[in-house]
């Protein structure tokens, strides 16, 4: 359907010929007349029209007859109460027609250029989509649910209905091609603000200090929990109100306390307090903030430091006004406008050193130095020429008086013997980079020297120790300055934004790691390194493969197929332990991540493999496979079993299952949620029906009896058809109930003679009033609706899934035909559906970003939120493009890797508007 | 690193309360100007005397208190409301002579919630997707002068995720761990120290949000302002209890110091009561005057009966699973409006002649996932409602014309909240 819509103009001039329009609120007098097509009573426009923007249909007239061109003027009612009426009725909750082209979707799809009327038994109204007349009559008898509307409210929404037809079939589609296909264009992301996941929260805690920290600050226990979106977390639009904030005080106040009681907790010396507030600013606050200080902050916490009335005072209450700041507590992408950054460049001009040529690096030399210790650079390192360089990183733990080790550096094979170049004192238990310039062409080794108490001889403080890593030396060279990507920023639309180095680094840190950023990766960016592609690629390659950037992948598997809220479910079987549960919950995020490590994602669907340890291995019945212990998972293959795979696992079975027996029903509607990304409409309005009732008698009894399978049981109940249940349930969920052939702790079922079967259900009496049913009835039930085949219909939709169409597919077979859920799996990636690709990205997405880019995906919250939390006409155009670059990333090895790398090195994600 | 020991106050420290507290009553008064808040409420701020200690010395009136309690997904048909304080329905068993006995406080009512269980929470109590839900909107005003403008804890409530869609506040995230609120409101605070180093780091925080605010599109500063507000609301906090006149809170401290077993039903309904003993006691030290708690969801998860959850049940559970369940989670409003009933406050009278305890809910009846009939019930002996009495009927009022009229009846002009001007038809609460 076009964007244009065509409506009748009420012509004064005719309007005097027929008689006085009908201003009034009711359209009563059209009520009655619902058989006649031309009726005295309405006003009649001529032919001429006029265009006019769908957005929202803007007719102010109470009272107009719709022209159409197939057909001749017809009894109206008010267009505009019509469209009242139906937010009034609350039609929305099956019939949403969110961009006003109307196509609506839902439980009940409606499309106005093609009317369609149910056609089972409720609906017997003969009714015919000629006219009006006929779908007021339709509405005032049978909507919502039967119910029926007052006639006169019906004639109006019929009314505006009518309005809406632009002789164009078919959902509206704007902006679903990327029109900007040249490589090197500009992709712009959303500016956002996201408060710290209580995950992120930890992690970035952790990265301040040089100890791990006292407690796990991302439980529940320490702060709120997160507020999910699409059932992953997600803070864009947190408000951080009272409760939350008072508990990053308490938190803040517990580790200002922790850090100042315990030697090595804290990364910097605190002495005195002028190199404290400086050591503070540059070490402490600087990853905090993921930037350097701006001169206003600088100078508000040197009169923290200064003014205070003890060392003690000043900095417990810098280090609580960091942990507190949102500076540290938001997670900022807002960026800055592209203009005023080519104005003034964060990349700072490098360091005041740097090497000719590239360096030699002498990795043998990482480690800890021993008190009185010594390791040198030997001699044929490099030919000193007088005119050297040394840089080199190190770290020291503090000793137990307090005190701190000293480094001497010299020339020859220790102290001993050998001169002193420089002595420094190594007060800070984080790594910082020193360098030296060497103008003499030395002969001997370079050593570095833990002298402990720079006395030279043993003490009983306690000994400090030194580690040393990133040794380089080389030819003294000229530091040159570095510039940002400015071919990109002048490229770029001035009035956009893009991260500055620090935010850049700082989105890159949380979308690959969960965390902020560490300080070598701020120094890297603002020395210019997320400039070079080869660089930037380094970095991404070493934050995806650091064990923050594991857990992280691996995190999503398990929050993604919902099989990290396990411990929530209970199941009435004692062979499932707690040990079975985790590893359970653990094989799910093993799966995922040798996928994401590996390429091939829908291998994991495929399920030809999958990561056992010896609990699970025996719980499957395949003792012998996988790891040794508990814990300890290995690869497994499965080809030619049953089993495998994300969706044939335990995990998957177990969580959508109940306590005494499966839930066909959600694994039904999740493997659609979850593995192809289709909505499905919300269940609402479910009339209470004689045949429901009759439905449910026929469950009951069969109960009763003990010879009804699980599948069965619930289809009996939902799939009635021409109630609402059967909306969902006749096409969309029950047909997948194929899936059924593991038992809710996601063992495989037992098979007779070919046969999937189970125990039957059976009612069992709890008291006097009620009864439940368990798994008790007869024994070895063939389960039909796996032996039979299941069906997975609609199986190219990506989003919102309509009753409809999923009903029109049934009828026409449009589906794919599936024995068992490993079965299923294997179809969905022969068939090559859209779903799983797109599935990917979205998770990713959001994972990362923290919104969709599919405006097909939004939640409910995000369309009916903030505004910002929406996708404009203008953000569609721009992410299906990203989307484009995503799935072209994904085409090459089907890597979800390839596409998180992707997506964090398109211009959307450093360009935003 | 060794530091001194902790010092004691000084002039410094004092005059930057006084400072403190001036800044406070400004910003108290400009709210005040901006809502509709009743005089009888403004009595009893100390804000306006200028002086935020000594609460147990306002004897004049009690403040006024607001509880909700949100049980998911409505109540059975026909099953919910008693028709005489007497006489309970199947599933008000525990407002009962039989149980608690707190049916002659209570006004059952059924109102249409406008969404029909699944999708939108919130409306539970009288908000959407944006803008404040009741609770918050009401804690700015009645909460004003109080530690904690509100209150949210949580039964079951997380167990099925966290999303607008599932909360019912716009407030935040419940609390589900009655361990954990009793820390978190009663928990003792670290000393400030001997000089005003804690101003500077305020106003260090105050001149941050600002930063990032003016980075904001006006839509989204609202976000800061939640966080300036509640910044502000924690510095005085602290000033407050670090003074020489802060009341003791261990002496309302509910003496909860583990978690109840939720593997049962019955250790489920011992967690809901644990919660409510938070909101009592917490009402008792007047550290806030908004409460709500939040009792399951309509996703389910967690609280099962006879193997099914809250979803489970309500979509295929049947009545005598979904009948049973409802009765049983009913007994923790129940128990808490008993609990209202018989502790008093600090000027000697039962909680329950100060506070409004709102039972709410997502939608009518969970089994046909229906908005109309939804089970909610105001129970009071507020005077401002016409004291102790008893009532029950259907109505066709909404959701939000029935906090409407409760704001009314604590004095609060709901034109000033997110509902908005008050329409539609009447709840019965006289006020």
């Amino acid at each position: 359907m076009n964007r244009i819509l065509t409506v009748g103009v009420l012509s004064a001039a005719l309007a005097a010929c027929v008689g006085p329009v009908d201003t009034g609120s009711s359209s009563s007098q059209a009520n009655s007349q619902t058989n006649s097509s031309a009726q005295s009573s309405a006003t009649v426009v001529s032919s001429s029209s006029v265009t006019v923007s769908s957005s929202s249909v803007a007719v102010s007239s109470s009272s107009v007859v719709v022209s159409s061109s197939s057909s001749a003027p017809q009894v109206t009612g008010d267009l505009a109460r019509g469209r009242e009426l139906m937010k009034a009725f609350r039609c929305a909750a099956c019939h949403q027609d969110e961009d006003n082209d109307g196509f609506f979707v839902g439980v009940g799809q409606i499309d106005v250029d093609s009317f369609k009327y149910p056609t089972s038994g409720d609906y017997d109204g003969n009714y015919s989509d000629s006219s009006i007349a006929e779908l007021a009559r339709f509405i005032q008898f049978e909507m919502p649910a039967n119910l029926g509307v007052p006639a006169a409210d019906a004639l109006d929404i019929a009314t505006y209905l009518w309005a809406l037809r632009d002789g164009v079939p078919g959902e509206r589609t704007v902006a679903t091609a990327c029109t900007a296909n040249d490589p090197n264009a500009i992709h712009y992301g959303r500016r956002t603000l996201h408060v710290m996941t209580s995950y992120e929260y930890h992690n970035s805690l952790s990265k301040l200090f040089g100890l791990p920290l006292p407690a796990d600050y991302s439980s529940p226990a320490k702060v709120s929990v997160d507020t999910e979106i699409a059932r992953l977390p997600n803070h864009t639009n947190e408000k951080l109100g009272e409760t939350r904030l008072n508990q990053y005080y308490d938190n803040a106040t517990e580790i200002a306390d922790w850090a100042m009681s315990t030697p090595g907790a804290l990364t910097f010396a605190c002495d005195d307090p002028v190199a404290c507030a400086a050591d503070f600013m540059n070490e402490f606050a600087y990853v905090a903030y993921r930037r350097a200080l701006n001169d206003a902050e600088k100078a508000e916490f040197t009169r923290m430091f200064e003014e205070a009335s003890s060392l003690e005072t000043g900095l417990r209450w810098a280090l609580t006004t960091v942990l507190m700041s949102p500076n540290f507590l938001y997670r900022s992408e807002l960026g800055t406008k592209v203009s005023d950054l080519l104005a003034n460049p964060v990349v700072a001009p490098g360091t005041d050193y740097d090497y000719e040529g590239t360096p030699v690096s002498v990795t043998n030399l990482d480690g800890e130095i021993p008190h009185y210790s010594s390791v040198s650079i030997p001699t044929g390192t490099h030919n000193w020429t007088g005119n050297d360089l040394i840089s080199f990183s190190v770290k020291a733990t503090q000793r137990g008086d307090g005190s701190w080790p000293k480094l001497n550096v010299g020339e020859g094979y220790d102290p001993n013997g050998g001169t002193t170049l420089q002595t420094l004192t190594i007060n800070h238990s984080g790594f910082r980079t020193y360098y030296l310039m060497v103008d003499e062409a030395y002969t001997r080794p370079i050593y570095f020297h833990n002298d402990v108490n720079g006395s030279g001889g043993h003490n009983n403080s306690g000994n400090g120790s030194i580690e040393l890593a990133n040794v380089k030396v080389g030819k003294l060279g000229t530091s040159e300055p570095v510039q940002d990507d400015v071919e990109s920023l002048n490229a770029a639309d001035p009035n956009a934004y893009a991260l500055d180095p620090y935010e850049y680094a700082s989105a890159l840190s949380f979308a690959l790691t969960g965390s902020g950023p560490s300080k070598s990766l701020l120094d890297a960016a603002v020395a210019g390194e997320l400039v070079d592609d080869a660089s930037f690629e380094a970095h991404v390659d070493a934050l995806i493969d650091s064990p923050l950037g594991q857990a992280h992948v691996e995190r999503l598997a398990g929050m993604w197929f919902r099989t990290d809220g396990l411990p929530g479910e209970t199941r009435n079987v004692p062979e499932y332990t707690t040990q079975v549960r985790d590893s359970m919950m653990q094989e799910i995020r093993e799966i995922y991540k040798h996928v994401f490590y590996n390429g091939d994602f829908p291998s994991m669907y495929e399920g030809d493999f999958t990561f056992l340890d010896s609990t699970l291995a025996e719980f499957y019945g395949m003792a012998g496979n996988g790891g040794s212990s508990h814990g300890d998972f290995r690869y497994v293959d499965t080809t030619g079993t049953l089993r495998g795979g994300i969706i044939a696992s335990g995990g998957f079975m177990t969580y959508n299952a109940h306590m005494d027996y499966t839930s066909p029903i959600q694994r039904s509607a999740r493997f659609r949620q979850d593995v192809l990304c289709q909505a499905i409409p919300l269940p609402v309005n479910l009339e209470d029906s004689d045949e429901r009732d009759a439905a449910t008698k026929r469950a009951a009894d069969r109960a009763d009896a003990g010879d009804i399978t699980t599948a069965e049981y619930f289809d009996i109940q939902t799939n009635v058809p021409g109630s609402s249940c059967a909306g969902c349930h006749n096409a969309i969920i029950n047909p997948l109930f194929g899936m059924d052939d593991f038992d809710n702790v996601g063992r495989l079922r037992k098979r007779v003679n070919g046969d999937v079967v189970q125990v039957g259900l059976l009612s069992e009496a709890v008291d006097e009033m009620t009864k439940i049913v368990v798994p008790k009835g007869d024994a070895d039930l063939p389960i039909d609706f796996v032996n039979n085949d299941g069906y997975l219909f609609s199986p190219n939709v990506v989003g919102t899934l309509s009753a409809a169409q999923a009903d029109a597919d049934k009828l026409a077979l449009n589906g794919i035909k599936f024995k068992g859920a490993k079965d299923l799996g294997k179809k969905i990636v022969e068939n090559e559906l859209p779903g799983i690709s797109a599935c990917l990205i979205e998770k990713t997405t959001r994972y990362t970003m923290g919104y969709t880019l599919n405006k097909q995906l939004l939640e409910d919250s995000e369309k009916q939120g903030a505004s910002y939390l929406n996708i404009s006409d203008e953000q569609e155009a721009e992410f299906v493009c990203v989307q484009d670059e995503l799935e072209a990333a994904y085409a090459a090895a089907k890597s979800p890797r390839d596409v998180l790398k992707a997506l964090v090195k398109s211009s959307a994600f450093r360009f935003r508007k | 690193m060794n530091f001194r020991s902790k010092e004691k106050p000084n002039d410094k420290a004092v005059d930057a309360k006084k400072r403190h507290i001036q800044r406070e009553r400004r910003s108290f008064l400009d709210m005040v100007g901006k809502t509709g808040i009743a005089s009888s409420a403004l009595r009893v701020s100390s804000l306006l005397g200028g002086v935020m200690t000594a609460r147990y010395a306002q004897a004049q009136e009690s403040p006024k208190r607001v509880v909700f309690c949100y049980v998911h997904s409505g109540a059975p048909a026909n099953d919910w409301r008693p028709s005489s304080a007497t006489n309970m329905a199947g599933s008000s068993y525990h407002y009962g002579p039989a149980s608690h006995n707190i049916a002659k406080y209570c006004r059952f009512r059924g109102v249409d919630t406008q969404v029909q269980v699944h999708g939108g929470a919130r409306q539970a109590l009288g908000g959407g997707y944006s803008g404040n839900t009741i609770d918050a909107d009401l804690g700015s005003v009645l909460g004003a002068t109080s530690y904690y403008s509100t209150m949210f804890l949580g039964s079951n409530a997380t167990d099925a995720g966290t999303g607008p869609g599932i909360i019912i506040s716009s407030a935040g995230q419940p609390i589900e761990s009655p361990r954990a609120a009793v820390e978190n409101f009663f928990g003792e605070l670290p000393e400030l120290g001997s000089d005003d180093t804690y101003l500077k780091s305020f106003q260090t925080q105050r001149n941050a949000i600002d930063a990032v605010k003016k980075k904001l599109s006006v839509e989204e500063q609202q976000r800061l302002s939640a966080h300036l507000s509640a910044l502000e609301k924690l510095e005085s906090r602290i000033v407050e209890l670090n003074s020489a006149e802060a009341p003791d809170l261990n002496a309302c401290k509910p003496n909860i110091t583990s978690d109840p077993n939720e593997s049962s039903n019955a250790g489920m309904v011992e967690h809901g009561k644990l919660q409510a003993e938070v909101i009592v006691a917490a009402f008792k030290c007047d550290i806030t005057r908004v409460a709500t708690l939040q009792v399951g969801n309509h996703q389910g998860g967690g609280w099962t009966y006879r193997g099914f959850d809250g979803h489970g049940a309500a979509h295929s559970g049947g009545a005598s699973v979904w009948n049973a369940m409802m009765t049983e989670k009913f007994e923790i409003p129940a128990y808490l409006v008993k609990r209202l009933s018989e502790e008093k406050d600090s000027n000697g009278q039962e909680l329950i002649k100060s506070t409004a305890f709102c039972q709410v809910s997502c939608g009518g009846n969970g089994l046909s996932h229906s908005s109309a009939d939804a089970p909610f019930m105001l129970a009071t002996a507020m005077q401002s409602f016409g004291g102790e009495q008893f009532s029950s009927k259907s109505t066709g009022a909404t959701s939000k014309n029935f906090f409407a009229e409760v704001a009314m009846g604590l004095g609060v002009d709901p034109a000033g909240t997110d509902l908005g001007v008050s329409s539609g038809a009447d709840v019965g609460f006289g006020v």
